[in-house]
């Protein structure tokens, strides 16, 4: 309740483009992946030698790949693997993130260890730190999602970090201290929702992102071990067949650019909501 | 501009032009403002932040705007500088200023007066000026703007010069340091200063020039002020919300309540008799040393500052006032009248009220 | 009144060469650190029931004080006693218990309160901290600190921003009051609210005060609002107490140029009655300060003895304090008493 009250409240002030937009596409991309499984019988894994590389047509809605697989539910159950992924990785980021960010900004000493080794993970560029761990710990859906978090939970830190270094000094804070408020609860209930805006802004581009880093691992065959159906490795198969068979590039490529538009488009659109210099509403 | 039809009761004073003139008693004036109007779009549509206000600034006059916050006395300096952030708007009225209207003109004829002939002294020292520039050049660069023929060394000659009349010692070596390096006394002053660095400004506006300033340096400052302003014969509106600073420095004094002006006048009368329930209240609601005793409450105006979205209907200290009656207050926005030469009151009862008497002096 | 300097009944609180200095330095380590001595050993007392006014420029330390007190930051050295028991080196669960004692008004009401919280959350918090159990009860006890802070109980459903600042200096006195405390630390309680609604706040916290029995900090650079609410006043400079005396003695005879200075300086509203600017120059920097008195540079009777000596607190008359090498001189002249009484028109 305490998390959602001022988000919720701004979110009513100011509706704006982007926010809608990007919020709508993720929404039909989910509610889809939800429902096509229920209206039709879908199965990513069934073989049909007879049906190999057809094209779209009324009974194969986007066609089959090499094995005679139906490429519509290998779409659809890679969106559930995508989204999963994506969705554990953020979780993970957003948890662990929010506690060290937090304890980073109130103990130097905490600071000091974990700044430095957000830093040494920060220095490497993304996508080869995440190729170099998963060929150290080897192809696997778990092993991607602490990939993603690891790369990503250095900036949740910093940016909980800088909300909690900044507010704890502040008024409202100082005074529920005075009347005698433990700590936990002051950074739970006083701090910590002050940082709600920007971390949303963060972990809507680290979702985003996770989708990237799993489809670009699954294509070099670092992801997921086949035959599971994730975008990422449908590419990859496509390869062969893009003169022959473009629609198996196409349908996953789509999907992974508009699931990864959708996201940025709800960062974007949250941070030019929550941007104090954008607001410049007089208080009349 | 589009000129939008006042009030019925506003249009006995707003709109009568000769009326409007004689109001203040200013014979010359620097700065005429006529029935001007600003408004700001809100949800539940506009809002008028200054809803007609008619006032004259005399040549080498102080005049003392007072009010609280939201009351519109900023949104008026920047009306007379054409600064209103936006989405807020003029929406009707006159500006008169050596001839000219300057709601009149547009960017490239503002700026000239801009700075040169309006200058404007804002509350916070720190953030008006720029703390990545000495102040040297924070200076020199006003005279750039407006001096252009000038050179440098006669710019910094003329730039130590000021800084030594606004009482900054080790003048032209205070020009190579940054703000940050200054107490916020001295900033104050070489904001000032930089106000004044055209040597030819008729009208200074200083917004709050010593609210965050520490009482000592607030003295200091407000000497200076009035020193400068009686050297060079300016006029000087002078905002605050600090009745002290008022008596201590202004000519005249016009009081604002949500977006009127309620009350003007010369400020021994303001003081002595003031006229509207408003400025009685906040003169009896002043804890002062001596007077009342200690301990004892204070005559307080009760309820709270309206929000100009939703002001009552009539005079709008309507609801905060001892003396309202139900059938006149409300009914109709009372009109600025002329109580005595050079007195002006907004408000419907004005004649009935018993005589102003602050309590009696308490001595140990 | 002006029982300030004999002991009888027990004080509230009792602060004895309290000293907290800052260090500020560089954030390189080989750069020299400047200590900014904020609060240089101070020492008052304060009854049960009055009110102690703190007074001075910014920068004289009376918000680390006021701080300090609160245990909001720990003091170098000194000690601070609150009810006879000392709180600067408390058990964890003394600590507790102690801290209801003090409660705190802040200045600004706009940033004191929680903005996503609901002014019924912000005041429940006092109870759940007391360890007021159930909900309903919790509540109920909501329902009368507002009412008892003149607002309409109705109010705890609304979130601060809803609120003028006068209704929400209300509110901060509510969650003051609400621990029941013996004394509340009153840091410019008015000075960010509009003039119109100072003195009804003025007005609750004294009528808190004589209904409660509760104790003042006072903390204001508005001489006449001291004037109006304080028993005894203490004027700080730069960390230290100047000058410490009872009210009434105070404002009819201050005995530091600095206090003197102060009252000429705070303009009068009555513009018959002009003041000039008392005193030129600003506060004296950390760096220069040396050994002698702090307010040296600016002072218009300092010798060469106050360069060279920091002058001590000295009793001067009954229960007056003045820390000033010329102090013999510094009675008013019959012309400077023009400050002391409102002259008639």
């Amino acid at each position: 309740m305490i998390i959602s009250m001022p988000f919720l409240s701004i979110w009513f002030r100011r509706t704006n483009a982007m926010l809608i937009t990007g919020s709508f596409m993720l929404l039909l991309l989910l509610a889809g992946s939800i429902i096509a499984p229920l209206l039709f019988a879908l199965d990513p894994l069934a073989i049909d030698a007879t049906r190999k590389l057809e094209a779209p047509s009324a009974t194969y809605l986007l066609g089959t790949d090499e094995f005679g697989r139906d490429t519509f539910a290998r779409i659809v159950y890679g969106a559930h693997v995508s989204l999963r992924v994506a969705f554990a990785a953020t979780a993970l980021t957003a948890v662990v993130g929010i506690i060290l960010g937090t304890v980073s900004g109130q103990s130097r000493l905490a600071d000091a260890i974990i700044g430095r080794i957000s830093d040494s993970l920060l220095v490497f560029p993304g996508f080869v730190l995440a190729i170099m761990i998963l060929a150290a710990i080897g192809p696997a859906e778990i092993n991607v999602v602490l990939a993603v978090f690891l790369l990503y939970v250095p900036r949740v830190i910093r940016t909980v970090r800088a909300s909690v270094i900044e507010f704890i000094t502040a008024d409202f804070v100082q005074a529920a201290r005075s009347v005698g408020i433990g700590n936990f609860r002051l950074l739970a209930v006083h701090v910590l929702p002050n940082a709600t805006g920007p971390v949303m802004v963060q972990l809507s581009f680290g979702f985003a992102w996770a989708i990237l880093v799993e489809a670009g691992l699954s294509f070099l065959g670092l992801g997921l071990p086949p035959p599971s159906p994730s975008w990422g490795n449908m590419i990859s198969d496509a390869r062969e067949f893009i003169r022959t068979a473009p629609w198996l590039m196409f349908a996953p490529g789509a999907m992974i650019s508009l699931a990864v538009l959708s996201l940025n488009l709800i960062g974007d659109g949250l941070r030019d909501m929550l941007d104090p210099r954008l607001q410049n509403k007089i208080n009349l | 501009m589009k000129h939008v039809a006042p009030i019925p009761a506003e249009s006995q004073t707003g709109t009568s032009g000769s009326g409007t003139t004689a109001f203040h008693g200013a014979a010359e004036p620097a700065l005429e403002i006529r029935g001007l109007q600003v408004r700001f779009p809100s949800d539940q549509g506009p809002v008028s932040v200054i809803d007609g206000i008619d006032l004259s600034i005399a040549k080498g006059e102080i005049l003392g705007l007072v009010g609280e916050s939201g009351c519109g006395k900023t949104m008026l300096a920047r009306s007379i500088l054409r600064l209103i952030p936006p989405p807020g708007r003029v929406t009707g009225g006159k500006i008169m200023f050596d001839g000219v209207d300057l709601l009149g003109l547009n960017h490239e004829r503002m700026r000239p007066i801009r700075g040169d002939k309006i200058a404007i002294v804002l509350q916070e020292p720190m953030t008006s000026l720029n703390p990545a520039l000495r102040i040297g050049d924070q200076i020199t660069e006003v005279l750039k703007a407006h001096r252009p023929l000038l050179s440098q060394a006669e710019r910094n000659a003329l730039a130590s010069d000021l800084l030594e009349q606004v009482g900054i010692q080790m003048a032209s070596q205070r020009l190579t340091q940054y703000p940050h390096e200054l107490s916020g006394g001295i900033r104050q002053r070489v904001v000032i200063a930089m106000a004044l660095v055209c040597g030819d400004v008729r009208l200074l506006i200083a917004d709050e020039p010593t609210t965050a300033l520490d009482v000592t340096i607030q003295a200091q400052i407000l000497e200076l002020f009035t020193r400068l302003q009686a050297e060079r014969r300016m006029a000087v509106l002078l905002i605050t919300h600090d009745l002290g600073v008022i008596a201590q420095t202004a000519h005249r004094v016009a009081v604002m309540y949500a977006g009127r002006i309620v009350e003007i006048a010369e400020v021994n009368q303001l003081f002595d008799s003031p006229r509207h329930p408003y400025t009685r209240g906040l003169l009896l609601s002043l804890p002062r040393r001596g007077v009342g005793l200690p301990k004892s409450q204070l005559p307080a105006i009760a309820g709270s500052v309206p929000k100009l979205s939703n002001l009552p209907s009539g005079c709008s200290f309507y609801d905060r006032c001892p003396h309202h009656l139900e059938d006149r207050c409300q009914v109709s926005v009372p009109a600025l009248e002329e109580t005595r030469p050079g007195s002006w009151v907004r408000c419907h009862r004005w004649r009935e009220l018993p005589a102003f008497e602050l309590p009696a002096d308490v001595k140990p | 009144m002006n029982s300030f300097a004999t002991a009888d009944p027990e004080p509230i609180l009792e602060v004895k060469d309290l000293v907290k200095h800052f260090a500020s330095s560089g954030s390189w380590s080989w750069q020299q650190r400047r200590k900014t001595r904020a609060v240089d050993g101070i020492s008052f007392k304060l009854l049960p029931g009055s009110t102690l006014a703190l007074v001075g420029e910014s920068g004289c330390g009376k918000s680390t004080t006021a701080k300090l007190i609160l245990q909001l930051l720990e003091p170098d050295s000194g000690d601070i006693r609150l009810c006879g028991e000392s709180v600067t080196k408390p058990k964890k669960n003394a600590l507790r218990r102690l801290r209801r004692n003090v409660q705190m008004v802040f200045q600004d009401p706009y940033a004191s309160l929680t903005p996503h919280l609901k002014i019924g959350a912000i005041l429940r918090e006092p109870f759940l901290v007391k360890g007021v159990r159930p909900r309903y009860e919790i509540n109920e006890r909501v329902r009368f600190v507002l009412t008892a802070v003149g607002l309409d109980p109705n109010i705890a459903q609304r979130f601060p921003h809803e609120l003028s600042g006068g209704q929400r200096q209300r509110v901060g006195i509510a969650r003051a009051i609400a621990g029941e405390p013996r004394l509340i630390v009153c840091d410019e309680p008015v000075s960010a609210l509009d003039v119109s609604i100072r003195s009804q706040i003025i007005n609750l916290l004294l009528d808190l005060q004589k209904s409660c029995g509760l104790s003042f900090l006072f903390i204001s650079h508005d001489l006449d609002l001291v004037a109006h609410v304080s028993d005894v006043v203490a004027v700080m400079y730069l960390g230290k107490i100047v000058e410490q005396a009872p009210a009434a003695t105070f404002f009819a005879q201050p005995r530091h140029p600095y206090s003197q200075a102060l009252l000429a300086s705070s303009p009068i509203p009555d513009p018959r009655r002009r003041t000039k600017p008392a005193i030129r120059g600003e506060i004296m920097a950390g760096t220069e300060l040396g050994a002698g008195c702090r307010f040296r540079n600016r002072c218009p009777l300092a010798v060469s003895l106050c360069a060279a000596a920091e002058p001590e607190l000295q009793t001067i008359t009954e229960s007056h304090e003045v820390a000033c090498h010329r102090a013999d001189e510094t009675a008013y002249t019959h012309e400077a008493s023009q400050f002391q009484t409102h002259a008639n028109k």
